[in-house]
Parts: C-alpha cells; structure tokens; sequence
C-alpha cells in the first residue's frame, strides 16, 4: 500500500498539492476576488482598527486627511453596528486574558519586584 | 513594514494587482517586483536598499567571472573565494563590528592598556543575515556547477524578493530562477494554499506569540530572580512556543504571499517539537537554514568523510558558528555549543551504543529532546549570560504571579500543533480551492476578524528580523 497516495511528503513545497482531476476554472478570478471581498469584508467589519492605523501614520496633511477619513467611516459604519462585532470579540477575549488561577492576584500580585519589573519591561 | 499590519496589507494589493497586470510581460512584471522589494526594505532604512543592491551586483559579478575562468581551476577559486570573502566583510561588519571592538577593549584594559578605542555604532541592516547567505550560496552553486549563472535582474530579484527577504526562508537560486524565467502560473490550489498560510500565520503571530511575549516570556526574562519557580518553567515553555509560532509564522506568510503571486517557496518548518533526537529536530527547525549549514558548512569541514573525530569536530563547528550566525554574543555561541555538543554526543551514542541495550520509548525521546531544545532555549532569549544562569538559579518562592489560565492554555495549544496530523494544513486548502470566491472571501475577512480582536495592541517585530 501507497503510505502516501497524495505525493504531498515529497512535495517541494508546502502549497504543492495535488491537482483535482476536474480543473478548477479561473484561478486568477478567483484569487483576485477572494482578496477583494476579505478586503471589504475587514473594511466593513475592522473600522477600529483602520482608524487605529491612521492614528499611527507620521504628522502631515496628508495623514490628517486620511485619519479625518478613517473617523468619519468609523463613525459611519457605527451607526449601523458594523464596530459591535469586533467590540464584543474583544470584550471575550480580555475577559478570557483577566481570568486567573484561584488564589493568584492580579498580574504581579503583592510582589513589589514584579510590578516593577512588569513596569520597565512594558516600557522597553 | 510589518506583515501583519494595515501598512503592508494595503502595498500588498498594489503589489499583487501590479503583478497580475503584467503578466504579459514577464520582464517588467520581475522590475516591478523588484522595485517593490525595494521600497518594502526601504520602509526601515533606505540607505540599507544600497546595500542590498551592491550585495547582489557583487554576487552576479562573482558567479559571472567564476563561469568565465572555465578551464582555469585556480582562477576560479580564487574568484570564489573573493566572493565569499566580500560576502562574509558585509556580514562581519555589520554583526560583528562592535561586539569585537567591545571585546578587544575589554581585553586591553585587562592587560593594562587603559586608552579607549573608537567603538562606532553599527545599525544592523534587517535580514542582511539572510539575503547575503543567499548570495553566498549562489556563487558557491556556480562555482560547484549545481545552477547555471542567472541574468542581473533575476539575482537581484532572488536577493531582493519581499516575501523571504527579511526572515526567510532561504531559497536558494535552483530554486528561485527558473520560476523567474518563465510567467507564473496561478491554480487555486496555489492560492487556497496561500491564503491559508497567511491567516494561519497571522494567527500564530498575532494571537499566540504576541501573548505569550507581552504575557509571560517579557517580563519573567527582564528579572528571573523574582519569579517562583511555575513562572520560570512557564516563561521558559512559553518561549519555546512563542519562537516556534512567530518563526514559523514569518514563513508560512512569506510562503503564502510568494504563492499569491506565484511562485513556490520551499519547506521551512515542519512539526519540530516531535523530533525523536536534536538531529531529527534540525531537519524539521528552519530547514532552510538547517539545510545551507549542511551543505555549504558541515559539507565543507569534512562532514562524514573522515571518520567520526573529523564528523564531530564539523558538527560542533557548523552549530557553533549558526550560533554565531544569530549575532555576536556569548548566548548565542553557548546555544550552538550546546546543540553541537548534543549532535555529536548523539552521534557518538549511536555509534558506540552496547549491543543489547533497549531504546527509549519514543515518547521519551521526544521529552528530553525538546527539553534540551528548551535549555538551549534560555541562552537563546536572555539578554545576557548572567540573566540566563539567573534564570537557571534558585527561584524565589510562592506560586504562580504571571501564568494566567489563558496562557497555560496557549502554551498547550501552541504544543498541540506539532501533533496534529502533518497535513492538517493542506487538508483545509484542499477543502477551501472547491468553495466559490465569496464564501472563501467572507471567511478569509471574518477569521482575519476574529484574530485581529484577540491580538494584544500593537504588533511586535518578528524575533528573526533582528538576525
């Protein structure tokens, strides 16, 4: 018996995988249109982070322009809900990150090392 | 310009839109990769963009003179060992400049010279170490006759390429070249393939290595001594996940951005935490470079040929000198002694064995292997000789002040993925290729989604871009 019928533990490459016997039509189309709805999928769905990027972008009027853009989107999208999603998500998991084993304190507990340490190794 | 940032998203659909464009034209679609190569590298330092573009002239000059003294062995070596020599200046200077001046004045005060030397700040060029072994390995390819001598803009572009450029995975010009000199052809296995990659590293680098970096391994390497003895073991556990998921993250995108535009990068990880012994785990850790160690290095000192003094001598040389390849430091000269060490003990075993003796279950193979990973690990990461052996030391009491139940979770989790089936992967873009575009589109976005609103603000720098 073949142990790999596949062929993908001789692959060359981890994308090389093997062919379907019917060709699958029009890759570039395909491709090109799976970016773009991931794209606007995020644009609708992410609009804190864009404005968050925007926020990063070095001072000039050209970033101006484009934070000014980023909030009104932001704000545009918040109307109808589309920033709930990823607010939620986000509540989930900072909930998940605050749980702590019983009997632990908060991160560094009482000791006085560790909070500074904590401090000065978030600040570098 | 990072990978998974809103900066290199968007450079990333002009680039892709650009390529696709020019498809008709394989030469000015390979010039406008290259010039995108240029000004993704730029983003850091643009005079840094020099430097990569001497380091591929001085490559394709190299293997252009080495093919003409055909007929003339001396010349040739000599030609190659110009090249190699020029490549090693670039790096040496760059890595090693101030660590051996620091060192050398340290040395003379010892010795009662008290004058200081003009140490110069060197900013290491990100991923020279990378693009100039790549170099290297061309010319040394065409000097041993494995690859025919490639055309400027295809070794510029082989130097230059965005995808492996700053952190891997070293593809060597076999490889590479032959998909420059043709048009790309996309498939949607290519491209389900790719997209997976990306998401999957954007997972591991956002979510698990980002976390367990800011979480746990930060602070509990910044001061060991005040730790207990669950957050050492933790933090130390939790690097071994975080490099393993951030390393692999940068190949798995890089892979699948070269995919998107289509051309193939070789293996770079595969399953490491499962290897049964170290030599097992060097050829599933960074096979790249693991491979180009072999075949340029160990190869080189004598490898196996000349009896096992000769092949433990090479083994411990080619571990110390990767070590070295890292940067200059103690740590990282410890870390290739210990691996080097581990090899050629291993080596030894096997050889000199006594007849009848059981093995180890593979199990516990496995556990001691990758708690030696893990040892080596802790020179890996510290910052300094004194914190690792700190870290080493005697703990300071009481229970658990860092772990927290999430990042227990994620160092499990991280663990997990070097025993799931090896094709996993593959298996969902199999799945993904016979979709239709946009439910393969929406679910590209919302799972990019979802990671986005676990990962911890801001996005840290790959741990191999310091290399």
């Amino acid at each position: 018996m073949n142990p790999d019928p596949s062929g993908l533990a001789h692959s060359l490459s981890p994308i090389d995988l093997p062919e379907p016997s019917a060709p699958l039509a029009d890759p570039l189309r395909w491709t090109s249109l799976v970016i773009a709805l991931a794209a606007l999928s995020l644009a609708l769905l992410n609009a804190d982070a864009i404005r968050g990027w925007s926020y990063q972008l070095p001072p000039g009027a050209a970033s101006a322009r484009i934070v000014t853009a980023a909030e009104g989107w932001h704000d545009r999208l918040d109307r109808f809900g589309l920033n709930r999603p990823s607010e939620v998500m986000r509540g989930w998991w900072q909930s998940a990150r605050d749980r702590r084993f019983g009997g632990q304190g908060s991160s560094g507990g009482s000791n006085p090392r560790i909070r500074q340490a904590n401090a000065s190794s978030a600040a570098g | 310009m990072l990978f998974p940032t809103l900066t290199f998203g968007l450079f990333f659909l002009a680039v892709y839109s650009g390529a696709w464009l020019l498809k008709s034209s394989n030469e000015w679609r390979k010039i406008a990769l290259l010039v995108a190569s240029w000004i993704f590298y730029g983003w850091w330092d643009t005079r840094f963009v020099l430097l990569l573009v001497a380091s591929a002239f001085l490559n394709w000059g190299a293997a252009r003179l080495i093919v003409a003294a055909d007929g003339r062995p001396g010349l040739r070596k000599a030609v190659l060992a110009l090249g190699i020599a020029a490549n090693l200046s670039i790096l040496g200077f760059f890595k090693y400049y101030g660590f051996f001046l620091v060192e050398a004045e340290a040395l003379l005060h010892q010795l009662g010279w008290q004058r200081d030397l003009a140490i110069m700040q060197v900013i290491l060029p990100v991923g020279v170490s990378f693009f100039t072994f790549q170099g290297m390995s061309y010319v040394i390819d065409v000097y041993r006759r494995e690859t025919a001598p490639a055309g400027l803009l295809d070794m510029t572009l082989l130097m230059s390429f965005f995808p492996h450029l700053v952190a891997g995975p070293i593809v060597r010009a076999s490889h590479l070249i032959p998909q420059f000199q043709r048009v790309p052809e996309m498939t949607r296995s290519m491209a389900a393939m790719g997209f997976t990659l990306i998401v999957w590293g954007l997972f591991k680098k956002a979510v698990i290595a980002s976390e367990l970096s800011t979480g746990l391994v930060d602070p509990v390497f910044f001061d060991p001594a005040a730790y207990s003895g669950i957050d050492r073991a933790a933090a130390v556990y939790g690097y071994a996940v975080q490099i393993y998921c951030d390393f692999s993250a940068y190949s798995d995108m890089a892979i699948g951005l070269a995919a998107l535009l289509g051309y193939r990068f070789p293996h770079n990880f595969n399953q490491p935490y499962r290897a049964r012994s170290l030599q097992e785990f060097w050829r599933r850790w960074h096979i790249s470079l693991s491979s180009w160690l072999r075949d340029y290095l160990y190869v080189s000192l004598g490898g196996s040929r000349h009896g096992l003094r000769r092949l433990c001598f090479a083994l411990a040389a080619t571990m110390l000198l990767g070590g070295l390849w890292h940067g200059a430091s103690w740590n990282f000269v410890i870390w290739g002694a210990l691996h080097g060490t581990v090899l050629a003990a291993e080596r030894l075993w096997r050889e000199f064995k006594p007849a009848g003796w059981r093995s180890l279950p593979p199990w516990l193979d496995i556990v001691i292997t990758f708690n030696i990973v893990c040892l080596s690990w802790i020179f890996f990461r510290a910052a300094g000789l004194s914190d690792a052996l700190d870290l080493l030391g005697a703990s300071a009491g009481g229970g658990p002040a860092m772990l927290t139940p999430m990042l227990l979770a994620l160092i499990l989790f991280g663990m997990s993925f070097h025993f799931m089936p090896r094709f996993s992967i593959q298996q969902v873009a199999m799945r993904l290729r016979a979709l239709p575009a946009p439910a393969v589109g929406l679910g590209v976005g919302l799972v990019m989604l979802v990671v986005d609103s676990m990962q911890p603000e801001g996005v840290a720098p790959f741990i191999y871009y310091q290399f």
